[in-house]
Order: C-alpha cells, then sequence, then structure tokens
C-alpha cells in the first residue's frame, strides 16, 4: 500500500466514530463513505466499532444491592446527627431557656472534664504511634493482602516471619479517599494472634480514634503468634459506623506449604476474605476438583453473597487455603 | 423507573430540604439505580460502585440546598458522581496497590494461572459483556467517562457537556479516542468481532 493510500486509511478512520454518531457533515460523509467502498481495510474497521458499539449498547442494568436504600439512609442520618450538638438535642427538647442554658453549661464542663480524664492517654498514645513514618520495608509485600472499601488499607509485615519470641511488627496503612472525619481503627486478629507490647492500643482495646485523616497515615503495631497454622490480621477503618476501608493480612505458616487452614462454613470473615481474594484475582482461580465446575469464580455480582450461597448449596463445611484455594465437601 | 418532570424533581427536593423522612427515601430510591449503575459502569466491580454510589447520594442530600435547578437533577447528582469516581481512581493510583499485590503473587503463587496469551479459553468461561466490562476499566479514567456516559448510559453530547463542564470538541474526542483504546484492547479477543 502506498504511504499516500495508508494516510488517507488514517484520515478517515478519525472520522469513523463521528461517523457512526451521524456526526458528520453531508459532504465528510460521502468523502467517507466513497473510500470505505474501495477500501476493505477501513470497512473492517468500521465494522469492528459497530461490533463493539452495539455491545456496549446491549449492557443490562444492575440492581443495587439488597438493602442499599436503608444503608444510604443510615449514613445520611448519621452524619447529619453529628452535626447536631448532642447536648442541644437533649436539653433543648422541651425545657425553658434560661434552664436549659444552665444545664448545658454545667454539662459541658462535666463532659469536657471527664473526655479529657478518658480521653487524652488515648488520644497522646495514638498520635505518638501516628507519628512512625512508613519504613522502606514496603519493597517486601506481603504474601496476601485484600482491600475492600472507598479507601483502602494496607497490611505489611516486616519480616516475613516471626521473631523468636513469635513477635512480629505489622505496618498499618491508611489511606483515606478524601478527608474523613471521626475516624475509628479497629483491629481483629484470628484466634492465634495477640497484641504484643508496644503497640497504640490500649491494654484490653482493639480499637484506636484517629479523629480526621486526609493524608495516608501509618503506625506499627506488634502481634505475637501464640498458636501454630496460618494467621490472619484484619484491619478497618470507619466514619459514624460506616466502614470505608478495610484491609486483610494473610500469614502463612512457615516451612513448605503443608499446612492449611480450614475455614469453617460460619466463620464469616475468613469467608468474606476468601470471597474478597477470589474477586480481586480477576481471572480464574485454580479449583483442583470437581467442584469448580459448579462454582463461579468469575461471578460477578456481590462476592460474598456468592460464596455465602455457594457454599450452603453445596453443604460445605469447610475451605482450606494451601498458596492457593481448595474447597472440600464433607 | 420513569424519568422525573422537572415539577416533580423540584418538588422532591423541596419535600427533601424541608425535612420530610418519606421524599428522603423516595430520592434515595428513585436515584440509587441510575446512579449505582453509573458507579459500576465506570469502576468495574460492585464494591466499589456500592462505595462510590452511596458516597454520591449521600453527598447529594447533603447539599441538596445548593441545587438551583438550573441543570436537570439527573445531571446534577451523574456530576457529582463522576467526580468522586475521579477522586476514587487519583487515590487509587497513588497507591498503585495492584501492582503490589501482583508483584507478590506471582513470585509466591504455586496455582497455575493462565498467562495473558490464553485469553482465547478465557473467552469460553466468560461471556462477552464481562470481558468488554473488564478492558473498559483498564481505560484511563477521563475517557473512561465519556464511553460509558455516551455509549453505555446513552447521554446527548449536551448533557455530558453539562456533567463533565467540558467543551464539545473535548467530550467528542475524548469519545472518539476512548473508542480506539477499547478497540485495541479487544482485538485480541479474536472471536468478538468473529461472532
Amino acid at each position: 500500500m502506498s504511504k499516500r493510500i495508508e494516510m488517507k486509511c488514517e484520515r478517515i478512520r478519525e472520522l469513523l466514530s463521528d461517523y457512526i454518531n451521524g456526526d458528520l457533515t453531508q459532504a465528510a460523509r460521502s468523502l467517507v463513505e466513497i473510500h470505505l467502498e474501495s477500501c476493505p481495510s477501513c470497512r473492517a474497521e468500521l465494522a469492528k466499532l459497530e461490533r463493539m458499539r452495539s455491545i456496549l449498547h446491549s449492557f443490562q442494568p444492575v440492581e443495587p444491592p439488597y438493602g442499599f436504600t436503608q444503608k444510604v439512609l443510615a449514613s445520611y442520618r448519621a452524619r447529619r446527627e453529628r452535626q447536631v450538638s448532642p447536648l442541644r438535642r437533649f436539653f433543648l427538647g422541651g425545657l425553658q431557656p434560661r434552664r436549659a442554658l444552665a444545664y448545658a453549661v454545667i454539662s459541658l464542663l462535666l463532659v469536657f472534664s471527664l473526655s479529657l480524664l478518658v480521653l487524652l492517654p488515648r488520644w497522646t498514645r495514638a498520635k505518638q504511634a501516628l507519628s512512625f513514618p512508613p519504613s522502606p520495608t514496603l519493597k517486601r509485600a506481603p504474601s496476601i493482602i485484600s482491600a475492600r472499601g472507598i479507601g483502602k488499607v494496607l497490611i505489611l509485615p516486616q519480616t516475613p516471619y516471626p521473631n523468636q519470641q513469635g513477635i512480629l511488627r505489622l505496618e498499618i496503612m491508611i489511606y483515606p479517599p478524601y478527608r474523613k472525619e471521626r475516624v475509628w481503627l479497629n483491629l481483629l486478629l484470628s484466634p492465634g494472634l495477640s497484641l504484643a507490647n508496644g503497640n497504640p492500643f490500649l491494654p484490653g482495646e482493639k480499637e484506636i480514634y484517629l479523629g480526621a485523616i486526609d493524608n495516608p497515615v501509618a503506625f506499627w503495631t506488634d502481634v505475637k503468634v501464640i498458636a501454630e497454622g496460618v494467621q490472619w490480621v484484619r484491619v478497618s477503618c470507619s466514619s459514624d459506623n460506616i466502614n470505608w476501608a478495610e484491609g486483610f493480612l494473610f500469614l502463612p505458616p512457615p516451612g513448605p506449604p503443608t499446612h492449611y487452614l480450614a475455614i469453617s462454613q460460619n466463620d464469616i470473615d475468613a469467608i468474606q476474605l476468601l470471597a474478597t481474594l477470589v474477586e480481586r484475582c480477576r481471572r480464574p482461580v485454580a479449583l483442583p476438583f470437581t467442584l469448580s465446575a459448579r462454582l463461579n469464580f468469575s461471578y460477578q455480582g456481590d462476592a460474598e453473597g456468592a460464596i455465602h450461597y455457594y457454599a450452603s448449596l453445596l453443604g460445605l463445611t469447610s475451605l482450606k487455603y494451601n498458596s492457593g484455594f481448595i474447597l472440600e465437601s464433607p | 423507573m420513569k424519568k422525573l418532570e422537572k415539577e416533580e424533581e423540584i418538588k422532591l427536593v423541596q419535600r427533601c430540604l424541608a425535612g420530610d423522612e418519606e421524599a428522603l427515601e423516595e430520592f434515595v430510591s428513585h436515584f440509587q439505580k441510575p446512579l449505582f449503575n453509573l458507579a459500576y459502569r465506570l469502576c468495574g466491580n460492585r464494591d466499589d460502585a456500592e462505595d462510590i454510589a452511596q458516597e454520591s447520594l449521600v453527598r447529594a442530600l447533603e447539599n441538596l440546598k445548593l441545587f438551583k435547578g438550573e441543570s436537570s437533577l439527573y445531571t446534577w447528582l451523574y456530576r457529582i458522581t463522576v467526580n468522586i469516581f475521579y477522586d476514587y481512581t487519583r487515590k487509587k493510583r497513588e497507591l498503585s496497590y495492584d501492582q503490589l499485590r501482583y508483584r507478590e503473587e506471582e513470585n509466591e503463587s504455586e496455582v497455575d494461572f493462565p498467562s495473558e496469551e490464553t485469553v482465547e479459553g478465557e473467552m469460553e468461561k466468560r461471556n462477552i459483556q464481562e470481558i468488554v466490562q473488564m478492558e473498559i476499566a483498564k481505560l484511563p479514567s477521563y475517557y473512561r467517562t465519556v464511553l460509558v456516559l455516551y455509549d453505555i448510559e446513552g447521554f446527548s453530547y449536551e448533557e455530558i457537556c453539562a456533567m463533565l463542564q467540558k467543551p464539545l470538541g473535548t467530550v467528542k474526542s475524548r469519545l472518539n479516542r476512548a473508542r480506539q483504546l477499547l478497540k485495541q484492547k479487544l482485538e485480541k479477543y479474536r472471536e468478538l468481532f468473529e461472532g
């Protein structure tokens, strides 16, 4: 093909998108049509664009998840409630203004001094811990991470395995999608893990108040391995009881992959983890036996729902993990 | 669900602003499906779509008094959703989370995942729409938005210009470019164009 014809084809192809939209002037339209009559390769391009457009037009609407309306309303009401002072709501409901004012002043003083007593140690501890910058260990990504929500939480172990005392240092990195107010961080550990000394959490508690964050924050916490087998850590961030980010870390046991993580049918967190992982893979997950044919892992719907549904349909009692997923029937 | 007339839109907004709880529910249930669909087509997965649609609706309710009725309520709501989607892609890019994860999986996983070349076999398992949706989610966000609004959601140029607050020329050239890019991405699935 001569250079001139190639250039012409190139020019015509730029017009094809407008051509199928019917956006060209009569003159430009005729020019394209005359060229198409004599050029099979441009005709093929046009056919591809038209085929693609017909696929896009055939997309069916999807349904929002069950209970979505109520979830949105709950989130909206929670945010609105926060904007109205609880004191004002409580005292000004049906009281005389003067008495209400007196009540309000006394309660304000009381609440202020109490909150200082209760929250000050907690805030200072949280702040101290949060001043740790992310360390260069980012080079080693965790063996499996997954995340859910509009923000992101990453949990990165500093070393692949715990030290001789069974202690493992985790970096927790929180990425808010935009400025988030009243943020609580919640930590959930598998039964084989416990919090070691040297962490921002108060004894007996597994959540900390972060306040408002508009940039990524990172801090570390030490966990101690107290039982054998695969362990997991889940960290979630919420504002006004609405989770906006969630991260998982799966810690395989040391040595060759002979251990399995057995997940019972009622272990919702683990099943959610599996579902999230499967979804995040975005490619078929190798399932080594016949159930794979019946479990559609490219399912586009609600992943957790699908796993629950299929698990109950198949009467599954356990899901095992070993560098891949194995589903076991009873 | 049928589209609201202009007067109905204004009435609904006024009832919401007056604190009518029923109106709030009506508002959410009326607009949740179009916004969820837009979010789903833009980001390509239900989890993120749910978060984006929820945030859009909550933010719309919080800022309802700013809605002056100059554009249609749909245009206004879609604009909010698109902006939240842009925030989401920006954050996602900063995090480059997927790169971290895939690199690690490739190193450690012993499961034999299919390579990029075996996409033909994948066609049997996934349906065409899923593949196209997956490839759309890989387009740069500005192109993706125009393609989704025009070719999937079926909006006119005029409506898209109002939503994105961009001139007609920009919208048209983004659409053209988006189609070219998507076509290039889909060419590896030969059956798609043979069928």
